[in-house]
C-alpha cells in the first residue's frame, strides 16, 4: 500500500520495540502463521514474508477486494494480517530460490513455517538442516499433527483441525456439531505460535542457542477448550459444551440479541433486580445455587429469562445489567462493533486512508503496553516490494 | 535441562480461566508462579457456591487442570498487613498478572504506580474485560461476554439461526495466550531496557483483532457475515457426517477436485465418480444436497476413526469429531508426549493436557499437580521475606492468611 497514510493512530508507538533487532522469516500462508507474524511485526521484528503466487497467502487470497475482484494487492485483509512486515518473492520449489533461501536463514534470528518446506516427515530434515547452518536460529513450525507420529501426514483444513482436537465434541439440542463463524482458533493458534518463538528467544538469551520449536494444532486446539479431558478423566462425562441457555445463554430481545451470564450468587442477585423480580431474590428454589445447577430449575430459568428479555432493548439492557454488576452482553454485528463507543473511547483502532481502498478501519493493537514496547504501524507491503533491501540485488 | 522462564518470579492474582491459563504457560515453561487467594475469596474456578463440604474446593477439574505447576500462597490483600506483604514480594518478583476489573487493583491501594515504586522492573500484566480506560472500564465480563461483545458470537450459528456461543470458555484461553505474548515481550524488552511495563490487555481487544476479515468486508461491502454452519465457500462437501458409534460424527473437507476423486474410490459409488457435472466446486456446490446425502449414507456405515483414517490414506482431510475418550485414547497425543499424569491429594492421578507449544531442546516441565489450598505459604513468605514461625502463626490468627478456607464473603 505505498503512499498509504495514517489518519489516526492513538497506541503508543515506543522508542525502543521489544523485538527490534530480531529479523523473522515468515513461510507461512495460513492464519496462525499470518497472525503469528503480525504479532512478531507489530512487537518490532523485521518480518520478512517469503511469498510465491503458487503459495499464496491467506492475507492476499481471501479478501475481501474492492468491487469483489480477486487481486492479492489489493486484499483488505492483506492490510490487517501483514501490516508492518514486508515482501519477497520467493519459490522454496526453485532451486535457486532454495539457495537464497538459505542463505536468509543463515543470517536470521526465527522462522517460521507452516508447510512450505514439506510434509512433517521431509520438513523435519530440512529444518535440522537450517538449524545446523545456524546455531542461533529458532525454527518454529506450526502443523497440524506435529512433525511425526501416526497421523504427522493427514492432511487437514480448518474443519477437520477442530474435529481433531475436540472442538466439535458436543452439539447444541438439535443441530450438527458446529465450527466456529470466523476462524477464531487459528488467530489464538497464531498466538501460541507467537508465544512459543518468544520463549525461544528468551531461552537463547540463557543457552546461546537457538532449536526446534512448534505448533502442533491438534494439541493447541485442545488447550484453548475447557479442559474436557480432565474432566472425563475424573468424572466420565464425555464431551460437554455450554452456551445454549441458562447460566450462560443468548437470547432473543426486542431489537437484536442479548447474552446472559450468571455465575455467583451477586449476579443472580442483580439478575433478579434488573428483571424486575426481587421478590425471586429470597425464592425457595431459584435463590439457591446448587438447585440452580439442576437442569429443571436452570430450565426455569431459562424460560424466565428468554420470556423477559423478548421485549427489552439491546443496548439500555446492557448498561442496565452492567450497572447492577450483571454480566449481560450485547451481541455486536461488525458494523456495530465499528461503532462501538468502547473502542473509540479508547481510540483502540487504525483509522487509515488506503489508496486503493479509501478510509479502512483496520483493528488495533491487542494490548496496551505503558512504557511502549510496539513499534509504529507500518502499512502491509506489496508483493515483493522489498527485494532490493532484503536481497541487496536488483530482481 | 535450561527452561525458558528459569528465574522469573510471578506474582498470580488472577481467578477463573483467563488470568490462570496465561500464568500456566508461564509456570510450564519454568517461571516460579505463586498462586494468591484470600481466605474468604477463593478462585471462582474451584466450583459453585460454598465449596467448603468434604474440601470439595480442592477437587474441580477445571481448576487442578489451569494451575498446576504453581505454588499456593494464602494472603489476604485487603488487610494493610497482607497488602504490606503482597509489596514485599513485589520486590522480590519479575510480574504481577490479575485479571480484576479495573477498579479492584486501585481500590487495594495496589495501582500500577504503587507497584512500580516497589520494584521498577516490575512487569504488571492485567486482564480486564474491556480494558482499564473508555466507557465500559467498569462492566463485568467472563469468557462469554467478550465473546459477544468483541463480535466474535455474532458469527456463529447456522443459516437463519439466531447467533451461537462456541461452547466452551475458549475466549478466556484466547486472552491469556495474549496475556503470555505480552509478559514475554515485556520481559525480553527489559533485557534491552532496564524497565518493567503495564500490560492494559483489553479481552474485547484481543477477541476483535481476530476478526480482521470480517469487519473489513463490512467496510468494503456492507456485508455482515452470513452464519455459515459448517458450510464454507468452494468446499463441497463440507461438515460433519453421523456415524458410528451412535452419537459420533465424522467431519470430511474436501478442498478440490482432486480430493473429490479421491472421495468418491473411498466411498465406491461409481455413480457420483462418474458424473462429470460433479468434477467441479461449481458443479458440486449447485448440487451439495445430493452429495451431502451420499457421504451421510456411506459414513453412518463407518466407524468414526476407521474412517476418517481410510479418507486420510486416500488423502481426503477428514477427522472423527474428537470426543474426550477418543482424545484420551489417540496414539498421536500419547506418542508425542501430551498427556502428562499428575498424582494429586483428594482425586489421585489422572491425565493432563501438556504444553501449549513445544520447544525441542528447553521443553515444558509439568511435574507439579496444582497445589493444595496455601499449601506453600509457610515456604514462600519464610523463604523470600524471612518471616518466622511466629509471624507466620500470627497472620493466621488475624485471618491475614489461612490453612484452610474461611467462610467466603462473596456468593
Amino acid at each position: 500500500m505505498p503512499g498509504g497514510t495514517i489518519v489516526r493512530h492513538d497506541s503508543p508507538g515506543g522508542s525502543s520495540a521489544a523485538l527490534a533487532g530480531v529479523t523473522v522469516l515468515e513461510l507461512t500462508t495460513g492464519v496462525p502463521g499470518g497472525y503469528c507474524g503480525l504479532l512478531l511485526a507489530r512487537l518490532g521484528a523485521d518480518v520478512i514474508k517469503l511469498e510465491s503466487l503458487r503459495r499464496p497467502d491467506v492475507g492476499r487470497s481471501d479478501g475481501p477486494f474492492p468491487d469483489d475482484v480477486p487481486d492479492g494487492d489489493r486484499s483488505a485483509l492483506h492490510r490487517h494480517l501483514n501490516a508492518g512486515k514486508r515482501s519477497v518473492a520467493l519459490d522454496v520449489e526453485d532451486p535457486s530460490d532454495r539457495a537464497l533461501l538459505d542463505r536468509l536463514a543463515a543470517r536470521a534470528d526465527v522462522l517460521v513455517d507452516d508447510g512450505a518446506l514439506g510434509t512433517p516427515p521431509v520438513a523435519l530434515g530440512r529444518y535440522r538442516a537450517l538449524l545446523a547452518a545456524n546455531e542461533r536460529l529458532i525454527v518454529h513450525a506450526i502443523s497440524p499433527f506435529g512433525l511425526e507420529g501416526p497421523k504427522a501426514a493427514w492432511a487437514t483444513t480448518e474443519l477437520i483441525d477442530l474435529a481433531a482436537s475436540g472442538w466439535l465434541q458436543a452439539a447444541a439440542p438439535g443441530l450438527p456439531p458446529l465450527m466456529p463463524g470466523t476462524p477464531c482458533a487459528h488467530h489464538a493458534a497464531g498466538s501460541l505460535a507467537a508465544v512459543a518463538v518468544l520463549l525461544a528467544l528468551r531461552a537463547r538469551r540463557l543457552t546461546g542457542s537457538g532449536q526446534l520449536t512448534e505448533t502442533r494444532l491438534d494439541e493447541a486446539l485442545l488447550s484453548m477448550l475447557t479442559c474436557p479431558t480432565t474432566v472425563y478423566a475424573m468424572t466420565g462425562v464425555d464431551g460437554y459444551r455450554t452456551g445454549d441457555g441458562y447460566p450462560y445463554g443468548i437470547y432473543a430481545c426486542a431489537d437484536g440479541h442479548l447474552g446472559v451470564s450468571i455465575l455467583t450468587q451477586a449476579h443472580y442477585t442483580g439478575l433478579c433486580e434488573l428483571m424486575g423480580r426481587p421478590d425471586l431474590k429470597d425464592h425457595p428454589v431459584l435463590s439457591s445455587g446448587v438447585q440452580r445447577a439442576t437442569p429443571a430449575v436452570a430450565a426455569e430459568l431459562h424460560a424466565l429469562i428468554r420470556d423477559w428479555i423478548a421485549g427489552q432493548p439491546a443496548h439500555e439492557t446492557f448498561h442496565r445489567g452492567q450497572a447492577l454488576r450483571v454480566p449481560v452482553a450485547i451481541v455486536p454485528s461488525p458494523s456495530e462493533v465499528l461503532a462501538s463507543p468502547q473502542y473509540e473511547g479508547r481510540g483502540w483502532w487504525l483509522d487509515v486512508d488506503d489508496p486503493d481502498l479509501g478510509p479502512l478501519r483496520l483493528p488495533g493493537l491487542p494490548f496496551r503496553s505503558a512504557d511502549g514496547m510496539w513499534a509504529p504501524f507500518r502499512v502491509a507491503p506489496t508483493f515483493d516490494a522489498d527485494r532490493t533491501a532484503v536481497l541487496g540485488v536488483t530482481p | 535441562m535450561t527452561q525458558p522462564l528459569e528465574g522469573i518470579r510471578v506474582l498470580d492474582l488472577t481467578a477463573w480461566q483467563a488470568g490462570p491459563a496465561l500464568t500456566m504457560i508461564l509456570a510450564d515453561f519454568g517461571a516460579d508462579v505463586i498462586k494468591i487467594e484470600a481466605p474468604t475469596r477463593l478462585d471462582g474456578w474451584r466450583g459453585g457456591a460454598g465449596m467448603t463440604t468434604d474440601h470439595a474446593y480442592e477437587k474441580h477439574p477445571l481448576w487442578l487442570t489451569m494451575n498446576r505447576g504453581k505454588r499456593g500462597l494464602s494472603l489476604d490483600l485487603k488487610s494493610a498487613e497482607g497488602r504490606d506483604l503482597f509489596l514485599r514480594l513485589v520486590a522480590e518478583a519479575d510480574v504481577v498478572a490479575e485479571n480484576y476489573t479495573p477498579r479492584v487493583m486501585e481500590s487495594f491501594g495496589l495501582g500500577y504506580d504503587v507497584l512500580r515504586a516497589a520494584n521498577e522492573r516490575i512487569v504488571v500484566v492485567a486482564l480486564s474485560g474491556f480494558g482499564a480506560t473508555g466507557p465500559w472500564r467498569d462492566y463485568s465480563a467472563f469468557a462469554f461476554p467478550t465473546e459477544e461483545v468483541s463480535g466474535l458470537a455474532f458469527h456463529n450459528g447456522v443459516p437463519g439461526g439466531p447467533p451461537m456461543l462456541v461452547g466452551h470458555s475458549v475466549t478466556d484461553v484466547f486472552a491469556g495466550a495474549m496475556g503470555a505474548v505480552a509478559v514475554l515481550a515485556a520481559l525480553e524488552r527489559r533485557e534491552v531496557t532496564g524497565r518493567g511495563d503495564h500490560v492494559d490487555l483489553s479481552q474485547i481487544e484481543t477477541l476483535t483483532t481476530f476478526l480482521g476479515r470480517e469487519l473489513l468486508d463490512a467496510q468494503l461491502h456492507g456485508r455482515q457475515g452470513e452464519r455459515r454452519g459448517n458450510q464454507r465457500a468452494g468446499m463441497v462437501p463440507h461438515g460433519v457426517f453421523p456415524c458410528r458409534p451412535d452419537g459420533a460424527w465424522l467431519a470430511i473437507a474436501v478442498r478440490d477436485d482432486a480430493d473429490w476423486a479421491a472421495l468418491c474410490a473411498v466411498l465406491g459409488d461409481e455413480a457420483l465418480a462418474g458424473d462429470d457435472a460433479l468434477r467441479t466446486t461449481a458443479g458440486r456446490e449447485a448440487q451439495h444436497e445430493r452429495v451431502d446425502a451420499a457421504v451421510a449414507a456411506w459414513a453412518a456405515q463407518h466407524d468414526g476413526l476407521a474412517a476418517a483414517a481410510r479418507l486420510q490414506a486416500a488423502g481426503v482431510p477428514a477427522s472423527k469429531a474428537m470426543k474426550p475418550s477418543d482424545l484420551l485414547a489417540d496414539d498421536q497425543l500419547w506418542e508425542s508426549g501430551f498427556f502428562v499424569l499428575l498424582d494429586r491429594e483428594f482425586v489421585g492421578a489422572h491425565p493432563y493436557p501438556g504444553p501449549v507449544v513445544r520447544l525441542h531442546d528447553t521443553p515444558a516441565v509439568i511435574e507439579r499437580a496444582a497445589p493444595r489450598y496455601g499449601e506453600h505459604t509457610d515456604e514462600v513468605l519464610g523463604e523470600l521475606l524471612g518471616l518466622d514461625a511466629t509471624e507466620l502463626d500470627g497472620l493466621r490468627r488475624r485471618g491475614v492468611s489461612s490453612v484452610e478456607p474461611l467462610p467466603q464473603d462473596w456468593r
